[in-house]
């Protein structure tokens, strides 16, 4: 029975997928795994939305969405309403002062640079 | 073993750990976080690792001081100051997904994380195990609902079963305790197998399981969970911090739940679950300052069950109803706490200091049989740590009191039934030692021995030894002998006889059950496809110097309670894998084979209403954060020993083995920002034992059994719930 709905979740998604599917890519001020893990994590549970992830070299966050239940603006609204920077929009200066410390400005300057890859 | 095919560069990493005061820390952890490669500090505190990635992380850790997480330096030597944790008392921490085996721990210690309880929605800690294969739960009969459980193939009375390291389901309470702990308010749950450690008693004969609940500290602001069951069983759960200051903080945690309907889904006549009620509420206080830190917690319980024939009711008298009933009435109050200091300027060292004292009153019975049972318990255990010279060699040490007054009187009202009143009172003072020889990562002995100065028994030595072994990388071997005892209460612990025409027979001397534990297992992991495979064997064999055995084969109309007078013993094998098939779903698997030989009727044979073979298996799917889960459980019981019944009238005659049976449970659950809902079932292949009532027209008859279980009474339920988060 289990499997019967699940068969059909995914089918419903699938088809749903197929119809309607973007894509975009929003440039934020996440640093670490943490505020990886914070956006990704809240951004899941955004309306419409169907996937996402957040490259930390680029800072990149790609999402997956539904274009009949969100759009762009409300996306890189909610990313502000985490507290990063969402392409040109500030972050909201409430949620970025509730921030784990180590997700702050700076919070990892004093460590070994990345390998750069460019 | 591992052949390496990577073509790194062999990059070492060289550095020291050291105190914030400048001293070299001695035998502390550096390992690769996600990676087994690690190195522990020589004499000087320095330290060597190989084949270390730019992209690696450095976790390094020290009895006593935080463990730090660091990018690895290669051009230079690094040096890394650890500071003082500011935890005393706290065991290792070890964070996980959902279930597993804690790779550091000398015992085969299996942690239960929130992730993997949520699984199992309802009710309680006795179906906290529901997706744990260690860990077996069975029904104790068709009329009080009581779940039991079982480890090792034995029965749970044989574990030690604590809260937060205080001994809490045990003496009167060994059965129906399960219930007292809400499923919502449970952290996490450590199951340890194998005879446990001496810190915690002398109790733990074939296990200890743990239960951490939700911490004043850490918890969520406001957790609410309301749950529904097409049985009608109703629950409301709340969890709240209280902040205070920095310093101080404050955790409720509250239940409520009950069940009216009058559920009989076999029409003999009989509810199939009592009617219950139950709240149960817990406050408690924190304090973490810089050396000292303290907890004062109260727990109050209340819940009433009341089941047998449909009609009866909790306000029914048990002594004048014309139907059959059952009745149970509980109340406990508890105060309980800890007390604990560390010293930052000498942070291997700490000393802790828990206790509790409860009161716990028990009132009820089944058809003319009334009972009523207080048990008054005080319960104080104190624990110094300290290492000699350095971490390699560590220990703890301590004393503890133990104030056990327990008062019963049961009443047949029958002419030839059992009617006694029984009093006890435990003073049981006790010294303990234990230590931890770490010589590297991959080895760990332990060696403990309490003394205890039993008033009634006299003096119990209790050794234990506990090693482990990572012989090559992933794999570990661990091993453990130990002894342990226990004092039985034969009224309780036999509760599902009550509701039987059996008689009791009860002429033993109390004793305490005596037994030795032994235990070998084997952890490893495979790697197939990249992916880890997870593989883990044991084979465990306790056998009784002493126990008090519950013979229901010499007459299918009594109840037979006797010391032992010739061999018990069990030898359990489980063999576990769990595989996670792609990044969303995992599956675990485990098979079981217990044989659990005691004697009974004379004749040494296998317990009764215990499967010999058992097969489990649990998929679980879930997608990234846990915004889409779904789980399914099976079970697979062999068959059972049923007490011989040859003595009866031919129609009340009973096979000498049950059926083997299916279990199914299912879940699904939606994460959203606040919280998720859920919904599942359980038992959904809706079995159900056929007949479990014998002769269930004439309860007060000489035939009338319902104890006579070896599966679910009632069948498929189906349940739904909300849980909300606020922080």
């Amino acid at each position: 029975m289990k499997k019967l709905i699940l068969t059909l979740f995914i089918a419903i998604f699938a088809f749903a997928a197929q119809a309607q599917v973007k894509t975009i890519g929003i440039k934020t001020s996440a640093i670490c795994e943490m505020c990886k893990a914070t956006l990704e994590k809240d951004l899941t549970f955004e309306k419409g939305v169907k996937s996402v992830n957040l490259d930390l070299d680029t800072k990149v966050l790609n999402i997956a969405y539904l274009d009949s239940k969100t759009d762009p603006d409300k996306l890189r609204k909610r990313v502000t309403m985490v507290g990063y920077n969402a392409d040109s929009l500030k972050r909201d200066p409430k949620a970025y002062s509730k921030l784990d410390e180590c997700c702050k400005d700076g919070a990892h300057d004093d460590e070994l640079p990345k390998k750069k890859d460019n | 073993m591992i052949v390496s095919s990577l073509l790194l560069a062999q990059n070492i990493v060289k550095g020291k750990v050291q105190s914030a005061s400048k001293e070299s820390l001695i035998g502390a952890s550096i390992k690769l976080l996600d990676k087994e490669q690690g190195a522990i500090t020589n004499i000087d505190g320095h330290f060597e690792l190989e084949n270390v990635r730019q992209s690696d992380r450095l976790v390094v850790s020290y009895l006593g001081y935080e463990q730090d997480t660091l990018a690895p330096i290669f051009d230079s030597e690094m040096l890394i100051t650890l500071e003082e944790s500011g935890k005393a008392l706290d065991q290792v921490t070890v964070k996980a997904r959902s279930e597993s085996v804690v790779d550091e721990a000398p015992f085969l210690n299996i942690l239960i994380t929130e992730n993997e309880l949520q699984k199992a929605a309802c009710c309680n800690l006795s179906e906290s195990f529901e997706t744990n294969a260690s860990v077996d739960v069975s029904y104790a009969d068709a009329v009080t609902g009581t779940k039991m459980i079982q480890m090792m193939g034995l029965d749970g009375r044989y574990v030690l079963i604590s809260r937060e390291g205080i001994p809490n389901i045990r003496g009167l309470n060994s059965r129906l305790g399960l219930t007292f702990v809400p499923g919502t308010w449970i952290q996490s749950i450590d199951v340890g197998k194998g005879a446990g450690t001496v810190i915690n008693g002398y109790e733990s004969m074939t296990g200890q399981i743990n239960v951490d609940l939700f911490k004043p500290e850490s918890m969520d602001t406001w957790y609410l969970n309301g749950y529904l069951n097409s049985f009608g069983r109703m629950e409301i759960n709340a969890n709240h911090q209280i902040p205070i200051s920095d310093k101080w903080s404050s955790g409720v945690l509250f239940h409520a739940s009950q069940l009216n309907t009058e559920v009989d889904g076999n029409d003999d006549g009989f509810m199939d679950l009592p009617k219950a009620r139950q709240l149960n509420f817990l406050n408690r206080y924190k304090y973490e300052g810089d050396r000292l830190m303290a907890q004062i917690g109260v727990n109050l319980f209340m819940s009433d069950n009341a089941g047998g024939q449909k009609g009866f009711g909790v306000n029914s008298d048990l002594s004048t109803s014309t139907m059959y009933g059952y009745e149970m009435d509980t109340r406990k109050a508890e105060i309980f706490g800890k007390l604990g200091m560390i010293y930052p300027e000498n942070p291997t060292q700490s000393w802790g200091f828990q206790y509790s004292l409860s009161y716990q009153n028990f009132n009820g019975g089944a058809g003319r049989r009334l009972y009523q049972g207080i048990e008054k318990t005080a319960y104080g255990n104190f624990i110094y740590q300290n290492i000699i010279g350095s971490s390699f060699h560590q220990y703890k040490t301590g004393a503890s009191i133990l104030y056990d007054d327990i008062e019963e009187s049961f009443d047949s009202n029958t002419p030839t039934g059992l009617d006694t009143t029984m009093y006890r009172t435990e003073k049981v003072p006790g010294l303990f030692f234990e230590y931890n020889f770490i010589p590297t990562d991959k080895i760990t002995l332990v060696a403990g021995a309490r003394t205890d100065f039993h008033n009634l028994f006299g003096t119990y030595f209790t050794p234990r030894i506990h090693a482990r072994w990572e012989f090559i990388p992933k794999w570990t071997v661990r091993g453990s002998v130990g002894k342990g005892y226990r004092t039985p209460n034969a009224l309780m612990e036999n509760s599902m006889v009550w509701v039987s025409s059996r008689d009791i027979i009860f002429n033993a001397a109390l004793q305490p059950e005596v037994s030795w534990n032994t235990g070998i297992s084997l952890a490893g992991i495979f790697s197939i496809k990249d992916k880890p495979l997870s593989l883990v064997t044991d084979y465990f064999y306790t056998t009784f110097e002493n126990q008090l055995v519950y013979d229901q084969d010499i007459s299918s109309s009594l109840l037979v309670i006797n010391n032992l007078q010739n061999g018990s013993f069990a030898r359990s094998f489980q063999v576990e894998a769990s595989y996670p098939v792609t990044e969303k779903l995992a599956i675990k698997t485990a098979y079981k084979h217990y044989e659990n030989l005691m004697t009974t009727n004379g004749i040494l044979q296998q317990v009764p209403y215990q499967s010999q073979d058992r097969f489990f298996m649990n998929l679980a799917y879930a997608t990234k954060y846990d915004k889409w889960k779904a789980d399914m459980t099976v079970n697979w019981n062999g068959p059972m020993r049923i007490p011989d019944t040859s003595g009866s009238p031919v129609e009340f005659h009973q096979p000498s083995k049950s059926p083997d049976f299916f279990m199914l449970n299912a879940q699904i659950s939606r994460g959203f920002r606040w919280g998720s809902i859920y919904l599942g079932g359980e038992n959904i292949l809706n079995f159900k034992q056929s007949n479990p009532i014998i002769d269930p027209e004439n309860p007060f008859g000489q035939n009338f059994d319902a104890s006579m279980t070896w599966g679910p009474i009632a069948g498929r339920v189906i349940y739904t719930g909300v849980r909300y988060k606020i922080n």
